[in-house]
C-alpha cells in the first residue's frame, strides 16, 4: 500500500476508488471496517455474524460506488448501506422493529460498574436484553450521533416509536448497568 | 443530554474492533477480485453470445440473401432505406462493441 493513499483525505481516496482503483478501495476498507464492524456488532447478537455483514456492506458499497455522487458522503452512504443490510438479515429472521419486548418491569440484577473493556462487555450483554428497535434507536442515537429525524428516516420508523425506544431502551440500560443521574 | 446520558454514550463510542484490520481489509479484496473475475466472464460470455448471434445472421444472409425487406422496392423511392446486408452487419457489430464500452465504462473499468 502506497504512503500516498494512506495519508490522503478520504474524499480524494473514494474519488480514486469510484474510478475503479482496487487500492484505494482498500484503504477505504480499512479506514471504515471498525466503524461499521463496531455499528453491526452492537445491533446483532452475534460477532461473527455482524462481521459477515459488514463483509456484505463491502461489497454492496464497491458494487454501487460509481453510482456515489457525493465522494464526501461516503460514510454516511457506507452507513445506511450497513443498516440496510442488517434490515434484510433482521427481516429474514421476522425481528419487527416496532415491537416492544415490554420488559421494563422485569430488571435483572445490574451489572456491576467498571471501566474499560469490562463495562463494554456489560454493555454488549445490556444491549442483548434489549428489543431490536430499541437497540437499533439507542445505537444510532448514542453511537453515531444521529438526530431523531435521522434515526427515523434510516430505520424507516415514525419519531414517536424512535423517541421512545430510545427512551425505553435507555432506562433499561441505565437500570441494567446501575448508572444513575449524576453518575459521571 | 444528562450526565447517565453522557456516560452511556461514552461507552457506545469505545471501539471494539481493531483499528485498520488487515485480515478484515484482505478478506473484503479476496471477494471484490472474486466478484470482478465473475463480472468479466459474464461480459464476455455476453458478448460471446452476441457475437455469434451475428454470425448466425450473417451465414443465414449469405445462404439466403438480405434479411430485411427492400424496402425501396417495397414503397419505391425512399432508396436511402434499402440498406445492404454487410452494413445491417456493421451497425450491429458496432452496437454491440457499444454496448461492451459503456458496461466497461459503468463499472469504472474504462477511465476517462
Amino acid at each position: 500500500m502506497s504512503r500516498g493513499l494512506t495519508t490522503a483525505p478520504e474524499s480524494s481516496v473514494v474519488a480514486l476508488a469510484m474510478t475503479g482503483d482496487d487500492r484505494a478501495f482498500h484503504e477505504l476498507v480499512l479506514r471504515r471496517q471498525g466503524k461499521v464492524r463496531d455499528l453491526l456488532r452492537r445491533l446483532c447478537r452475534n460477532h461473527a455474524l455482524a462481521d459477515d455483514l459488514a463483509q456484505q456492506a463491502f461489497l454492496k458499497a464497491w458494487k454501487s460506488l460509481p453510482s456515489l455522487r457525493e465522494p464526501e458522503a461516503f460514510g454516511g452512504w457506507l452507513r445506511s448501506i450497513a443498516l440496510n443490510v442488517w434490515r434484510e438479515e433482521a427481516r429474514r429472521g421476522g425481528v419487527i422493529l416496532e415491537a416492544d419486548d415490554g420488559r421494563l418491569d422485569e430488571t435483572p440484577d445490574p451489572v456491576s460498574r467498571h471501566a474499560g473493556v469490562e463495562a463494554r462487555m456489560d454493555l454488549e450483554e445490556a444491549l442483548n436484553r434489549l428489543s431490536a428497535g430499541e437497540r437499533l434507536c439507542l445505537v444510532l442515537s448514542h453511537a453515531e450521533g444521529m438526530s431523531h429525524g435521522e434515526i427515523a428516516a434510516a430505520a424507516e420508523l415514525p419519531v414517536g416509536t424512535v423517541k421512545s425506544h430510545i427512551a425505553r431502551g435507555g432506562e433499561k440500560i441505565r437500570r441494567w448497568l446501575a448508572i444513575g443521574e449524576g453518575d459521571d | 443530554m444528562t450526565d447517565a446520558d453522557d456516560v452511556i454514550s461514552r461507552l457506545f463510542r469505545e471501539p471494539s474492533t481493531p483499528d485498520r484490520d488487515e485480515a478484515f481489509a484482505a478478506t473484503v479484496r479476496a471477494e471484490v477480485a472474486r466478484l470482478r473475475r465473475r463480472a468479466t466472464l459474464l461480459l464476455t460470455l455476453r458478448l460471446a453470445a452476441g457475437l455469434a448471434l451475428l454470425a448466425v445472421g450473417a451465414a443465414l444472409m449469405t445462404r439466403f440473401g438480405p434479411v430485411l425487406p427492400d424496402l425501396s422496392k417495397l414503397y419505391g423511392g425512399f432508396e436511402i432505406l434499402s440498406v445492404p446486408a454487410p452494413l445491417v452487419f456493421i451497425a450491429l457489430l458496432a452496437g454491440l462493441a457499444f454496448q461492451a464500452f459503456t458496461e466497461l465504462k459503468r463499472r469504472g473499468w474504462i477511465r476517462g
